[in-house]
């Protein structure tokens, strides 16, 4: 069975790198945009699949992301690459202080928490003029790969593409390695896990910083895509519509972050049509998700998958 | 998962449906035709800005309604494809890729929205989109440097310089106090107007905030009267300039009070009502609905006739001035259609009336909103206009 894994995964691939041929530029952004998103569906896949808590701040990581790049590009004259490196690691420093708060509160008092940090994020950078451009906004140059300008979304979207196959086998990685699987223990039983000697605080302060370190680099590889940031961008609405995103495409799985970004990428373009009944698609879509596909839309290809396989020995 | 969590989740999933986006009109095709130019526009029809963006998609839909009934511009007829961005940039980006790529539409006009302008403008300068009336308050759309921007409104500050000129000039004010919006929309006409104070060598002897969300401004209005002005300049938004004439009279406070166009709303006197409001100054940058000129009657038969339900007013009007000089332009292009000749032909319309904003005067050095205002004044609850622009 180990075949047939490794061979859907070159077809996913295959696929994948093929799809933009023939699209034309409105295509290649969607495409585009379809990444960013996965980006961070996945860090959520890492907080919420793996470590059980939630966050709705995370337009706050991706706000600092976003600028944290823009900014060492424009005025530090950073390349490229070290600008989405920089966006990543600035989210990520926040990212351990949110989770210190995280420690003591669970559920809902935790979500509230996030929000509050998102918030506060977004009214800081809007205040600090001098340095974000406030109301007026900030324009970023488009990507450059070793002194060349990526002019097409097209070509950014393999640049795209490989950050997010990056991220999505470091995140495989880190499920399977010692940490990871101490954080999934720590989500199942809180208190068994830490009889077995697992720290909790660490654990949940590693979870929150490799989370806001992806959503900042997809916040930093975001600006770069649309070429001007305002900190209206970074709405709760926009940390709302990420958690949607990550349980519609499926919170354990990598291939469900892609699914995920590619429904929030699609889904405006190919509803638009509908005006305003839209609301009610999106509304009923969301319910039928969280009733009967817990999973995200990823657990309908696993079901096929196991009906088509013969059961598994019990172990 | 365990239960709150998952409950948690399905209500932040519901919740965020609320915010997610409908949208509008569609049709493809490319952009000039024998009989047929199409033209684009994305607006925030869902979003808080929603009522506005659907007035001033009425505005400028009517007008070409009535051009496209009376044989179109130069033979040809006017298709306006609206798409609906939900005040979200990206979303911006995509729609607006979608109407230059997919349905190849010829320019762009009556936009709304600042951010969502701004995220737009380098990708239409790349490609030499030309877009007329992008309505939002940055120097990118009120001055355009780019070659393919037109913009028709003016900077806030702009505004909030021409309340205070009139405040001293006109009404003979001594005394001039500032009550604003604490965001760049209210403090840039705070900023113009205490400009314009310093080159009458005076300053403004008191100032005021507030926020949106503030649902009282009482004690702002107490602060004010303290400093004993003449005259108070208001950069507000309806609402609280209804809260503020009505606390100003109940203190029976009466300083002669100048406001931003919103002002001129029909909203602030279903608020505050006629006694409260009397004898308010309004600035003007677009028409309002009592001006006694043919171009605001024919804009309101026009918009009364498609779209009955629609009050005119500032976004009907400003959607429609943006229709109605692209329109110009075009007829000034000729038969050959090209993007380049509609920006020729734009940058001819030199001191350019439509009526319902202030002249416009465009060349080939100023793409920029206009330089001159109108005031008006309300009395026995209606809007007398004092002076024209």
């Amino acid at each position: 069975m180990k075949h047939a894994r490794t061979i859907a995964t070159l077809l996913v691939l295959l696929v994948l790198v093929a799809l933009p041929f023939g699209l034309g530029h409105y295509g290649y952004y969607i495409l585009a945009t379809v990444m960013i998103y996965a980006i961070v569906a996945l860090s959520l896949n890492v907080l919420i699949g793996m470590g059980g808590q939630i966050s709705i701040g995370h337009a706050g990581f991706w706000a600092l992301g976003a600028y944290g790049s823009a900014l060492v590009v424009i005025k530090l004259g950073f390349p490229f690459l070290a600008g989405v490196l920089v966006g990543g690691l600035v989210a990520a420093i926040f990212g351990a202080l949110v989770a210190l708060p995280a420690l003591r509160v669970q559920g809902h008092y935790l979500a509230i928490a996030t929000l509050g940090f998102a918030l506060f994020v977004q009214q800081v950078l809007f205040e600090w003029e001098g340095l974000t451009g406030g109301r007026q906004g900030l324009f970023v140059p488009r990507p450059s790969l070793f002194g060349y300008e990526l002019q097409t979304d097209f070509s950014y979207y393999y640049v795209l593409l490989a950050v997010f196959l990056l991220l999505a086998w470091i995140t495989g990685n880190f499920a399977g390695s010692h940490t990871g699987r101490s954080l999934m223990a720590l989500k199942m039983s809180s208190v068994a896990a830490e009889c077995c000697g697992i720290a909790r605080p660490i654990h949940i302060i590693i979870a929150f910083t490799i989370s806001a370190f992806f959503t900042g680099v997809s916040g930093a590889l975001y600006g770069h895509l649309l070429g001007h940031l305002s900190t209206e961008t970074f709405s709760l609405a926009v940390s709302l519509s990420f958690l949607t995103m990550a349980v519609i495409g499926g919170l354990h799985s990598r291939a469900g972050a892609l699914l995920g970004g590619a429904y929030l990428a699609l889904a405006p373009e190919l509803l638009r049509e509908f005006k305003d009944a839209q609301m009610v698609i999106y509304g009923i879509t969301l319910i039928l998700c969280v009733q009967f596909l817990p999973g995200g839309l990823i657990s309908l290809v696993e079901r096929v998958w196991t009906i088509r396989r013969p059961p598994r020995a019990a172990p | 998962m365990n239960g709150p969590m998952r409950a948690l989740l399905a209500v932040t999933a519901l919740a965020t449906a609320a915010f997610l986006f409908p949208g509008a009109t569609r049709a493809a095709d490319p952009g000039v035709t024998k009989d047929k130019i199409t033209l684009g526009s994305f607006l925030p029809l869902q979003s808080g800005l929603a009522a506005g963006a659907t007035q001033m998609r009425e505005g400028a839909d009517a007008y070409f309604k009535s051009l496209n009934e009376a044989g179109g511009v130069n033979g040809r007829k006017i298709e306006w494809i609206v798409e609906n961005d939900s005040y979200n940039p990206q979303q911006t980006a995509a729609v607006v890729k979608k109407l230059v790529d997919r349905d190849g539409v010829f320019a762009i006009v009556s936009t709304l929205g600042t951010v969502t302008n701004l995220a737009v403008l380098p990708f239409l300068a790349q490609r030499g989109v030309p877009i007329v009336n992008p309505a939002g308050g940055h120097l990118l759309l009120n001055k355009p440097k780019d070659k393919n921007v037109f913009g028709i409104l003016p900077l806030s500050s702009e505004i909030g310089e021409s309340m205070a000129d009139y405040a001293v000039g006109k009404l003979g004010a001594k005394r001039v106090a500032i009550f604003y919006q604490n965001d760049q929309f209210g403090k840039d006409q705070r900023d113009g107007a205490v400009e314009a104070l310093k080159k009458h060598n005076l300053q403004a002897v008191g100032e005021a905030t507030y926020v949106p969300s503030d649902v009282d401004v009482s004690a702002q209005v107490v602060s004010l009267r303290q400093t004993d002005p003449d005259a108070v300049i208001l950069g507000i938004i309806p609402k609280h300039a209804a809260l503020f004439v009505k606390e100003a009279q109940r203190l029976g406070w009466k300083p002669k009070i100048i406001g931003h166009n919103t002002v001129a709303d029909p909203v602030v006197l279903d608020l505050a009502g006629p006694e409260a409001l009397e004898g308010v100054y309004v600035n003007l940058m677009t028409a309002v609905d009592g001006m006694d000129t043919p171009a605001v009657k024919k804009a309101n038969e026009i918009l009364a006739k498609h779209y009955p339900k629609t009050k005119p007013g500032y976004y009907p009007y400003l959607g429609m001035a943006g229709a109605m000089i692209i329109v110009e332009g075009i007829k000034r292009a000729g038969d050959d259609l090209t993007r380049a000749k509609l920006i020729a032909g734009l940058e001819s319309l030199g001191r350019h009336e439509t009526g319902l904003v202030p002249p416009i005067e465009w060349s080939a050095s100023y793409h920029g909103g206009p330089k001159s205002f109108g005031y008006a004044q309300w009395q026995g609850g209606k809007l007398k206009v004092l002076q024209g622009w």
